[in-house]
């Protein structure tokens, strides 16, 4: 069997290891099929035994004395860390975890590792990065190469296979992590990825951002109680797990609803935290932090002599850059694409992966990913066009580069007191005038009697058919409208109103329908089980001859199977 | 069919080198023997791909009632602060509890709520210590509970600890 050369990404947070499969390069899950693995090392005293990871983390509370996380922050330094009664230098802590990263996957690819490439941030220094090498060696590892993280996370982009063709050598890694933020300039020179410049913050990430909506929360709910309670333990980490939670929803959605029991308890009475906030009440609240890394991202290009123009390319690194308050950020600033398709937790381990495997020569394929080559967006009147005094600003609902299937919702609001319809044009393109992008669909949406400035809520759930399933919802209203759009043919081909329109006449219908507003179903299974519908539904109301009613009834019962089958199948 | 007959009367060979259709016949039993190890190892690995497919296929399903339940652990947890609760109504809480902990089991779900377990690094996070650098500790208070599920921890417990001897003691 040929040696393999994994790649490890040795963070402050957490840690991942990948390699190459087949050419491609894939994460390897550790523990309980996790690929991120917290990057804590915990010695435990009476078994004499050393732990990594997930068991490590949940002892740090219990045993802070025998605990060590974010031992990178130490690399390179000479003072020992103290777990219990022994010793050990930083390097040996890091050659723990990387020998629990190679002992775990080597059980799960059934493969000795005896070969790595590490990567490191840009801004260490030679001690840290010999402290590193030698990290290694203690776990009994060669290490072939250590790299900088922004380089592996440029190497494994170089291998994806839907790349724009840029002009510009100059390559922006903007990696928001749950802890700490960098910014790097990379320029491409042939084979070479050479950092010109590095900025960073090492107290600024996703928690920062979770704080702010514990902060929102708790004055939520204290605020009846003019302020007389004091956040105790038990009720900020609650409060820290549902800001996760809305944070992760909020980047899909541009509402979350919280709906937490007894977050509280106030003589006895429970105080629940029931409401619901929007993206955009979060984006406030978060708007220093965002302001803050676009700070360092002047640094960087000023410390590389570059203008926002230069750079020719932005990847996304770290999983707090999946807010779209992150995206829009750069969108604002550079007029650039922006990768973001491979996880952005695991992007550098990808790329140590690509790298060992340029090492040792291993023949390396491109990463095939279904991602949308456009943004999908509508048309909104945001912005009135100079020349042609209408409507034309082309609002993104889905960035290009999106990994799908996905999907993304966005709310919007209606103009006049008691509109009657919104008209729903669907566009592609980067342009922020719709006429310069290109038209791909178009619908009516009637409106019930609302004020102006009624939310609609608008969502683009796109399959790997290249079908946009689009549902419209006057939110408030029980009012929505969901509709099939082909997106390589351009056209709406199913359009189901789902305003209640009646009683449904009889179970099979009633199954048929939620089968309906199921996103995963495919394009074409979808269009013969809302044909048939209708036509059975029809035939019921028409009252036509049994044998006909019949007939169709055991054609859609079929189709029902069918696509049912078909979703378990999907899982 | 054939039958092979071994005579276990047979005088051994004697001490030296085998000869060589021993050696063949050795070299063929290590060969099976690492087949076989492999085909264990790949029987495990299917059997792990096989259970993660079917927790995976599971977890959205398991979400609402892990939602039910926490709803309950926190309205109990509520009611217990500041003793706030009467005896009949904490005798229906445990009534309660155990309906749902019935109906959770059905599914393979097993809810961590209570305190008293010997700390478990595998089933619990510690989110603080109250004993003074003990080195056996237990479960003292459930501040958020945790979820098992076929024998797999699909979230751990979050828990205060402290010594398990000066409760034992106390």
């Amino acid at each position: 069997m040929r040696d393999i050369i994994c790649g490890i990404d040795l963070g402050t947070t957490n840690s991942s290891i990948a390699y190459l499969k087949d050419g491609e390069a894939v994460a390897i899950p550790i523990d309980a099929d996790q690929a991120l693995v917290p990057s804590v090392v915990s010695l435990d005293e009476a078994a004499n035994t050393i732990i990594v990871g997930q068991a490590a983390r949940n002892r740090l509370a219990a045993f802070p004395e025998h605990t060590v996380r974010a031992i990178k922050r130490q690399m390179g330094q000479t003072t020992p860390v103290s777990l219990g009664g022994q010793q050990f230098s930083p390097e040996e802590i890091s050659s723990f975890i990387l020998n629990h990263l190679v002992f775990k996957a080597s059980q799960v690819i059934g493969q000795k590792i005896k070969q790595v490439v590490i990567t490191v941030p840009a801004y260490f220094n030679d001690a840290q990065r010999r402290a590193t090498i030698k990290a290694g060696e203690l776990a009994g590892l060669e290490v072939t190469r250590i790299i900088n993280e922004p380089t592996a996370a440029a190497l494994v982009y170089d291998y994806v296979s839907f790349q724009q063709e840029t002009s510009s050598p100059y390559i922006m890694v903007y990696d928001l992590g749950g802890g700490t933020f960098d910014v790097s300039i990379l320029e491409v020179k042939g084979e070479i990825k050479e950092v010109l410049a590095s900025c960073g913050d090492t107290a600024l990430g996703g928690d920062d951002f979770d704080d702010r909506l514990v902060n929102f929360f708790w004055e939520q709910l204290t605020e009846p109680l003019r302020g007389e309670l004091s956040l105790n333990l038990a009720t900020r980490i609650r409060l820290r797990d549902i800001a996760e939670k809305t944070k992760i929803t909020l980047s899909d959605q541009p509402f979350c609803q919280v709906s937490e029991a007894a977050v509280l308890s106030v003589e006895g009475q429970p105080l629940n935290l029931n409401l619901e906030i929007k993206r955009r009440e979060f984006e406030e609240l978060a708007k220093d932090l965002v302001e803050r890394t676009a700070e360092k991202v002047r640094d960087a290009l000023g410390e590389a002599r570059l203008q926002p123009q230069d750079i020719g390319k932005i990847l996304l690194v770290g999983g707090a850059t999946r807010m779209p308050v992150v995206q829009d950020l750069l969108k604002e600033m550079f007029d650039r694409p922006i990768y973001h398709s491979i996880d952005p937790d695991l992007c550098v381990a990808l790329g140590a992966a690509v790298q060992g495997g340029l090492i040792s020569g291993e023949p390396l394929g491109h990463i095939l990913l279904d991602v949308t080559a456009h943004s999908l967006g509508i048309r909104t009147v945001d912005e009135i066009d100079p020349e042609t005094g209408e409507a034309d600003y082309f609002s993104t609902i889905i960035r290009r580069n999106t990994r799908i299937p996905t999907r993304k919702a966005e709310v919007y609001f209606t103009v006049v007191p008691n509109q009657t319809m919104i008209s729903i044009d669907v566009y592609q393109g980067e342009k922020p005038s719709c006429q310069a992008n290109v038209a791909v669909g178009s619908f009516d949406f009637p409106l019930k009697s609302a004020p102006a400035h009624s939310p609609v809520i608008v969502e683009f759930a796109y399959d790997k058919e290249g079908m946009i399933h689009i549902t419209v919802d006057q939110k408030g209203y029980q009012n929505y409208k969901e509709v099939t759009l082909d997106i390589r043919q351009k056209k709406i081909i199913d359009q189901e109103t789902s305003v209640p329109s009646g009683k449904i006449v009889n179970y099979i219908i009633e199954k048929a329908k939620n089968l309906l507003s199921e996103a995963r179903l495919p394009g074409e299974l979808k269009n013969d089980l809302n044909r048939l519908v209708g036509a059975y539904e029809q035939a019921l109301v028409a009252g036509e001859e049994d044998k006909d009613i019949d007939a169709l009834e055991d054609e859609l019962l079929a189709t029902i199977e069918d696509a049912e089958e078909r979703l378990l199948g999907l899982g | 069919m054939n039958l092979r007959i071994f005579n276990f009367f047979k005088k051994k060979p004697a001490a030296g080198k085998p000869p060589e259709p021993a050696i063949q016949v050795l070299e063929e039993i290590q060969d099976l023997k690492k087949y076989l190890r492999k085909q264990n190892f790949l029987l495990e690995s299917f059997k792990n791909d096989v259970f993660k497919a079917m927790v995976d296929h599971q977890r959205p399903r398991l979400e609402p009632y892990c939602a039910l339940a926490d709803a309950l652990f926190y309205y109990d947890a509520a009611l217990q602060a500041g003793d706030h609760s009467s005896p009949e109504q904490r005798e229906t809480l445990e009534i309660i509890w155990d309906k749902l902990e019935g109906l959770l089991s059905i599914i393979g779900l097993q809810i961590m709520r209570r305190a008293g377990a010997d700390f478990d690094p595998q089933l619990y996070e510690a989110v603080e210590n109250r004993s003074d650098g003990a080195t056996e500790l237990m479960v003292l208070q459930v501040l958020q509970p945790g979820y098992i599920f076929n024998n797999m921890v699909l979230k751990p417990a979050k828990v205060v600890v402290g010594s398990k001897n000066e409760h034992l003691e106390g």
